[in-house]
């Protein structure tokens, strides 16, 4: 290999390799915790309801050095209004080919849009570790629905579709129980109708002469 | 006797609520409008009502948050336009301000007042007039009861003249004096009452509003009053016939109905149809008084003639009062259409409401007449105490009608109202989840592009309770102009289910896609609504000139105005040129192309491929077929101002 070749192949994996750990949308937020940095949001922006995603959490101490080392010690929450999961194991998204050092992952699939915060607690290099991430406009993605994306036709979600069965179940109840309502009264009616009917022709017979 | 004094009291409640057109300087548009965010403080504050204002007596102010006044001097008349009010501003930087306006009709003296907030360089927060200030206030109960004994005064006046002259010429010398002379000082009185209404609605004196045109007016209204009463006086001293005196008193008092007419609204009216607009409503006026002041004056004599002669007055009245019931039907509802305007204001407006319920009540009131008519007159003497009874009911029934026609005169006719409160309107759109667990109503006021206030409210799709999120927001995409991105608005919660903010969300014109995303502990729906803002009133002048096309020059606001014309005008590929022009006369450079959509009116636009001519050039290529076409032009200016506007041809 010539030296120029060389030279053109490096920069080649230069470029590359910054390319790769530039994302299209990158919205997280970033905070300071003692020694460490946390860099935190999702694995996969902008984020989509019903789509494979992840909690992502960037570690690097003080000098800007990834933490590589970290094993289970620090776990994850996430909360979506008044419900939680996890705590969720980080688990590592390099290693010594490929990813970004101090990247650590929780997979999720998030399946409502809206707020969503990351709970996260445990050690860092015996750095105590308690901090909440919440997503918005300024931090990092709130969840959107797919439907804002889907071409050529947008289909409900799993979550919609579920929703509106949930909804449809106690409508055809109270329908029924109209329709049995109504079907009582009808009963009513007609029995005092042909009744009327009856004693109408009683009467017209009683009142006709011999 | 006793019949006709009550026949009396009952037609004086009846007149004092006489006749309709009624109206108020309401605002019409603004510059700058309310919630408009502008990059640069403006230096005029001009505001356009529906009626012409007095200048003199009218204020227009603009303070900045703190309090502090920058507008300096009067509110000025703007030359060339007679309904608008100007007023300088000082040179202020960015922030809020609050445009505060007070009016004083000059067409019937009407006070009005509102306010609303643009912004510099900042949004404003709470920036809609509410419908209700758009409509403006009601009348003072003091203007009210003076138009009231005015109307009695000016009726009474004309159907004692025609009654005891023409239909009872006897009763020229039977009638009593003291009848005539409180006409004349009921008309006068009113006059004066109206004018210190109107001064002390406006908060002057009345030396003050004399000097104005509503003085003059004022003036014009109560010298035949006058004269009629000199007449009376005169006349009353020499040997003669007493009806000539009674003649010119009633001339005198249509003289003054004529000046009031013409100082009211039908005289208000633009153009050609001015002076039949104004001889409408004063049949409508004399109709009024010969039917029910000639009723009243007939009852007061009927004791007071001899029998043969008071059947003869009364058969003679009866046909009189009939062309005259059959004059004030139909200058009634050809005035009601001018003043209502439209089925939908008929229904939807406390002033068409009224006019309904008006024309239900006059119904009956016809019905009294033809029994009086057909059924007592025919067989008088016989039926004299008849005549009186069904003749007080008349009148009593006259009495509610002409009360609802108080009311009617305090209230500023549906068509003005119509058009401030469709301006100041905002707008609303609704819709569901595809679960349909929520369902939203979304309320953006005032509704135009720029800064709204926006108040959602979500309840539960089947049980309509309101629906506590933990969070509501809403996402703004134009359908236009996806190229601008989508944008957030976090709302806070107002309680039973409303959840409210400010913003500037939708920059433009066009359609928008707004999804409210409503969340809750467990669970979280997006509702997507489709949102079209409201165009601002524009002002359109257009020039034609032989073999050339069209050209429309549309005010955009802020002295800017967008030169449009269609290439070639004829059905068929037309090039759409836009240009826009800033206020010194130079081509606007627009930095970011503009969006033209076009569409049959009341359908969807589509948008068409914009090119760029110019700074503030830009053409866009459309097939257009023939009939009407309504064609929207969506932009920004460098300095954020919106640049939107409407156009409706028809090729």
């Amino acid at each position: 290999m010539s030296p120029t070749v060389a030279r053109c192949f490096a920069a080649f994996v230069a470029i590359g390799g910054i390319a790769s750990f530039a994302p299209g949308a990158w919205a997280h937020e970033h905070r300071t915790v003692a020694t460490v940095q946390m860099t935190v949001g999702w694995g996969d922006e902008p984020t989509y309801t019903g789509f494979k995603n992840s909690v992502q959490l960037i570690l690097q101490d003080k000098s800007g050095k990834p933490i590589t080392d970290l094993v289970d010690t620090l776990k994850v929450e996430v909360r979506f209004g008044s419900q939680s999961i996890g705590p969720l194991d980080l688990e590592r998204a390099f290693a010594k080919t490929f990813g970004r050092p101090g990247d650590y992952r929780a997979q999720i699939v998030p399946t409502r849009p809206g707020t969503y915060s990351f709970h996260f607690i445990g050690t860092v290099d015996n750095q105590k570790i308690d901090q909440t991430f919440t997503s918005s406009s300024t931090t990092f993605d709130n969840v959107q629905d797919a439907a804002a994306i889907e071409f050529p036709v947008k289909d409900p979600s799993t979550a919609d579709l579920g929703g509106r069965l949930d909804r449809i179940g106690p409508r055809v109840d109270e329908a029924r129980a109209a329709a049995g309502r109504a079907s009582t009264l009808g009963a009513i009616g007609l029995v005092a109708g042909v009744v009327g009917i009856a004693v109408g022709l009683g009467a017209m017979r009683r009142r006709r002469p011999g | 006797m006793r019949a006709a004094s009550a026949a009396f009291s009952a037609l004086l409640i009846a007149l004092a609520a006489t006749l309709p057109v009624s109206g108020h300087a309401l605002l019409r548009r603004a510059q700058p409008g309310p919630g408009a965010i502008l990059q640069r403080a403006p230096d005029m504050a001009t505001l356009t009502f529906t009626e012409e204002p007095e200048p003199a007596l009218s204020t227009i102010q603009v303070v900045d948050a703190n309090g502090r006044v920058v507008s300096s001097g009067a509110a000025q008349p703007v030359a060339g336009d007679p309904l608008a009010l100007s007023v300088p501003i000082r040179a202020a930087g960015h922030g809020v301000y609050t445009v505060s306006w007070r009016t004083v009709s000059r067409v019937d003296g009407h006070v009005t007042g509102g306010a609303f907030a643009f912004g510099v360089g900042v949004s404003p927060a709470a920036a809609a007039l509410s419908p209700a200030a758009a409509a403006g206030p009601p009348p003072s109960t003091a203007s009210i009861l003076s138009r009231w004994i005015f109307y009695t005064g000016v009726a009474g006046l004309t159907g004692t003249a025609w009654v005891w002259t023409l239909a009872a010429p006897a009763a020229s010398a039977a009638g009593p004096t003291w009848y005539v002379w409180l006409w004349c000082a009921a008309a006068f009185t009113g006059v004066a009452g109206i004018g210190f209404a109107q001064a002390a609605a406006a908060g002057v004196d009345i030396g003050r509003l004399l000097a104005t045109s509503l003085g003059v007016s004022l003036l014009l209204r109560a010298l035949p009053v006058v004269l009629a009463a000199v007449v009376l006086g005169v006349l009353r001293r020499r040997p003669g016939p007493r009806r000539w005196g009674l003649a010119a008193a009633g001339v005198c008092a249509a003289a003054a109905m004529l000046a009031h007419v013409a100082a009211g609204h039908a005289g208000a009216t633009p153009g050609a149809l001015r002076p039949v607009n104004i001889a409408v409503q004063w049949l409508h006026f004399l109709g009024i008084g010969c039917w029910l002041g000639g009723l009243a004056a007939l009852l007061v004599l009927g004791a007071r003639l001899a029998s043969d002669q008071a059947v003869a007055a009364a058969r003679r009245f009866s046909t009189g009062a009939g062309i005259a019931i059959v004059a004030v039907a139909a200058t009634g509802v050809l005035r009601a259409v001018d003043n209502v305007g439209s089925w939908d204001a008929l229904l939807s407006t406390d002033y068409g409401r009224l006019v309904m319920i008006k024309a239900a009540l006059l119904l009956v009131l016809a019905a009294l007449g033809a029994v009086n008519r057909y059924r007592v007159i025919p067989r008088l003497p016989a039926r004299a105490g008849t005549l009186r009874r069904v003749g007080g009911a008349e009148l009593a029934a006259a009495a509610i009608v002409l009360l609802l026609t108080g009311v009617l005169t305090g209230l500023a006719p549906a068509r003005q109202t119509e058009e401030a409160v469709a301006a100041a309107r905002p707008v609303v759109v609704t819709g569901q989840d595809f679960a349909t667990s929520v369902r939203v109503r979304l309320e953006i006021a005032p509704g135009y592009p720029g800064a709204n206030r926006f108040v959602l409210r979500a309840v539960d799709y089947d049980t309509g309770r309101p629906i506590a999120a933990d969070r509501v927001s809403l996402a703004f995409r134009s359908n236009e102009r996806p190229d601008l991105g989508t944008s957030t608005l976090d709302l806070r919660a107002a309680g039973n289910g409303v959840y409210t903010a400010d913003g500037a969300n939708l920059s433009l014109g066009g359609t928008w896609t707004v999804t409210a995303l409503v969340q809750r502990a467990t669970t979280s729906v997006d509702v997507a609504l489709a949102v079209a803002p409201k165009f601002r009133p524009q002002t359109i002048r257009t020039i034609r000139a032989p073999g050339q096309p069209t050209l429309y020059s549309i005010d955009v606001g802020g002295g800017i105005v967008l030169d449009a014309y269609l290439d070639p005008d004829r059905p068929g590929f037309n090039e759409l040129h836009a240009t826009y022009i800033s206020p010194s006369g130079q081509e606007l450079p627009v930095p970011t192309p503009i969006t033209i959509a076009v569409g049959r009116p009341g359908q969807p636009l589509r948008a068409v491929p914009v090119r760029r001519f110019g700074p503030g050039h830009f053409i866009g290529d459309a097939q257009l077929g023939p009939g009407a076409w309504r064609i929207e032009y969506s932009g920004t200016a460098r300095d954020g101002t919106v640049l939107d506007a409407r156009l409706d041809v028809t090729l």
